[in-house]
């Protein structure tokens, strides 16, 4: 009944597809005109984990950033809830989804409780220091969660790396957000914080939160995965989508084999009642 | 952290007191104090002090204490945007810049009410240009802030001495060239106003902007997606710091190190409170510039040193010193 309202319906009549979701509609994205990525059509959705994987240097960061609203497109647009995410308010997008960046760079000698704090910003006046109850409690509850109890009062450039991660996912958590973001977050994790990140993960899916992570390990990805998108490089072409769609149909030993450059193998896992990715350079498989 | 903001306030006061006591002429502290808020009390006999308090050193006394404000805070800011403690209003030419333009309109006789607002547009261009041209794609470089800093003054003193050069009156193009040196010798009330409210408008949007420069200080990645506009928050920082160095090198000329040595100091003290950090700051380049310019015009009998030349000596060893402390090779 909709099909002949004009283009300008506003973000409150909009029909129920686009509600409750992150889309990248069309991106074309790269860095000084020149692109990375093209045709990225993708969308993170509430109560699912959404993969992004694809070997070095195909782009999974810079799409991640545009999502993130840290980049501008080139062409194509990232949606939230409907509303172009790159014209609306910092704020107002950062109330919605959080980010966690892949990089740390931290100039200063907050605590790890005060860095926290700093994701109820979206949420206060950007010049006043007051703290609202809301606001303690929601620190708090995010710190407990990324399981940093104990460890408020050091600084955060003291901590281990897999802490520091901890201590931003924890940031993002205080943000209070219906979508979180996260480029590599297990990259500095010992096999316990991979883990324990993993279960904390679904549990946000549960709270239906919407999650994007960039991931490399096939095994993680099998074991976190609702939605994957693989991204293809292409030799002097930007990246494009190479599959996307449910993770079953997605992890084919096909696909890996042509995205990823390598021959898999997969094995059933009798302990996790799962299975096991076992990867091969192709070369040497074709050799034996 | 209370008791060391108390002793940093003591500190400046006594900086105060000591320098309007001190002098060709010794003032007695009590005296100095009824000068200044009761000079209905100050006996017939001693109205030669009274002139001396009031026309010279206060009004000395409180341009210290601007150019000292405005250039740490300047400093600090320029550290905070740059995310460097090697950045200061010298160092980056924010100040050649403004001191190019005051150069010539002080050649070229424009009344004084007009030099803050000129020095700072001076420096504005002149951060437009290092600020253009450390920004890359990936942000602020600060080896790029700092060679284009050192290129951008190199060139604004070739400008400065053509203009004292081609001057033509001699006379002036002397006042200039000691103004530039670096000094507050003979500086009254008049320049006094205007550089204070220039300085008094920067310190209180620097307090305004405080959160903001925590935010950024998570890194520019980080800040964006907890909402910060980043864009618009390191163009403001680099205005104010750019506002408070022009109010600083429109009644002090060219003076390094105070934006480097302060903040640096304060940074030290009050590691994890921007805003103690930004009042210290202050009362740190304060004593500085109040010290420096004790120093400056009591070290030699009937003679008085450029405060500038003081500040170097101090200054330049410091810098040096932060440098060797640099943990990796890059800036």
């Amino acid at each position: 009944m909709q099909i002949d309202a004009p283009n300008t319906v506003s973000a409150t009549m909009q029909s129920p597809s686009s509600k409750n979701k992150l889309e990248a509609i069309g991106l074309k994205a790269g860095y000084d005109l020149n692109a990375v990525v093209v045709n990225i059509n993708l969308s993170v959705q509430r109560s699912k984990v959404t993969v992004l994987a694809g070997p070095n240097g195909c782009g999974k960061s810079t799409v991640i950033k545009v999502l993130a609203r840290q980049l501008k497109p080139i062409e194509g647009s990232v949606q939230l809830d409907g509303a172009d995410v790159h014209s609306m308010p910092g704020e107002t997008f950062a109330k919605k989804v959080a980010y966690v960046p892949q990089s740390i760079d931290f100039s200063n000698e907050l605590t790890v409780e005060e860095v926290v704090r700093l994701g109820r910003n979206p949420h206060q006046k950007w010049w006043s220091w007051t703290e609202s109850e809301a606001d303690a409690e929601a620190t708090h509850a995010a710190i407990a969660k990324a399981g940093l109890n104990g460890l408020e009062k050091r600084p955060f450039t003291n901590l281990s790396g897999g802490e520091q991660k901890r201590a931003l996912i924890a940031t993002a958590l205080a943000q209070e957000p219906a979508f979180i973001l996260m480029d590599e977050p297990i990259a500095h994790l010992d096999f316990k914080h991979q883990l324990s990140l993993l279960s904390l993960i679904a549990e946000l899916k549960e709270k239906s939160i919407g999650i994007l992570l960039v991931l490399h390990d096939l095994n993680m990805i099998d074991r976190i995965a609702d939605e994957i998108a693989l991204l293809l490089p292409q030799s002097d072409k930007p990246s494009e989508v190479y599959a996307i769609g449910q993770k079953d149909e997605i992890l084919s030993p096909e696909n890996i084999a042509t995205v990823f450059d390598v021959s898999v193998s997969i094995f059933p896992d009798s302990s996790s009642q799962g299975r096991h990715f076992s990867i091969e350079e192709k070369t040497k498989a074709n050799r034996t | 952290m209370i008791l060391r903001i108390i002793l940093l306030l003591a500190i400046a006061i006594v900086a105060v007191v000591t320098n309007l006591c001190t002098g060709d002429v010794s003032i007695a502290p009590s005296t100095a104090f009824n000068a200044v808020f009761a000079p209905d009390k100050i006996p017939a006999d001693q109205a030669f002090q009274l002139e001396i308090i009031q026309q010279i050193r206060l009004p000395r006394a409180l341009i210290a204490m601007v150019v000292g404000t405005a250039l740490s805070v300047a400093g600090y800011l320029l550290q905070s945007l740059s995310r460097n403690h090697l950045a200061d209003p010298y160092l980056t030419g924010v100040s050649s810049g403004a001191g190019v333009v005051v150069a010539v309109a002080v050649a070229n006789s424009v009344s004084f009410e007009w030099v803050p607002l000129l020095a700072f547009l001076g420096g504005l261009l002149a951060s437009v240009i290092v600020g253009g041209l450390a920004r890359t794609s990936r942000g602020f470089s600060v080896t790029r802030l700092l060679l284009a800093g050192v290129g951008l003054s190199t060139i604004c003193g070739g400008i400065i001495t053509l203009v004292v050069t081609l001057g033509g009156d001699p006379v002036r193009s002397q006042g200039i060239f000691f103004w530039l040196a670096g000094g507050i010798s003979g500086r009254t009330w008049g320049e006094l106003i205007p550089a204070a409210i220039y300085t008094l408008i920067g310190l209180v949007a620097t307090f305004v902007l405080s959160k903001q420069i925590r935010m950024l200080s998570v890194g520019t990645e980080q800040a964006r997606g907890l909402g910060v506009n980043v864009d618009l928050v390191q163009w403001a920082l680099l205005f104010v710091a750019v506002l408070l160095s022009g109010a600083a090198v429109s009644v002090s000329g060219i003076v390094g190190f105070v934006g480097l040595v302060a903040p640096h100091i304060a940074r030290n003290l009050f590691g994890r409170d921007e805003r103690a950090q930004i009042f210290a700051s202050a009362l740190i380049g304060m004593v500085l510039v109040l010290f420096s310019d004790l120093l400056a015009r009591t070290l030699v009998e009937g003679q008085e040193l450029p405060l500038s030349t003081l500040l170097s000596l101090v200054g330049g060893p410091f810098f040096l010193f932060l440098v060797s402390r640099q943990k990796s090779e890059s800036v």
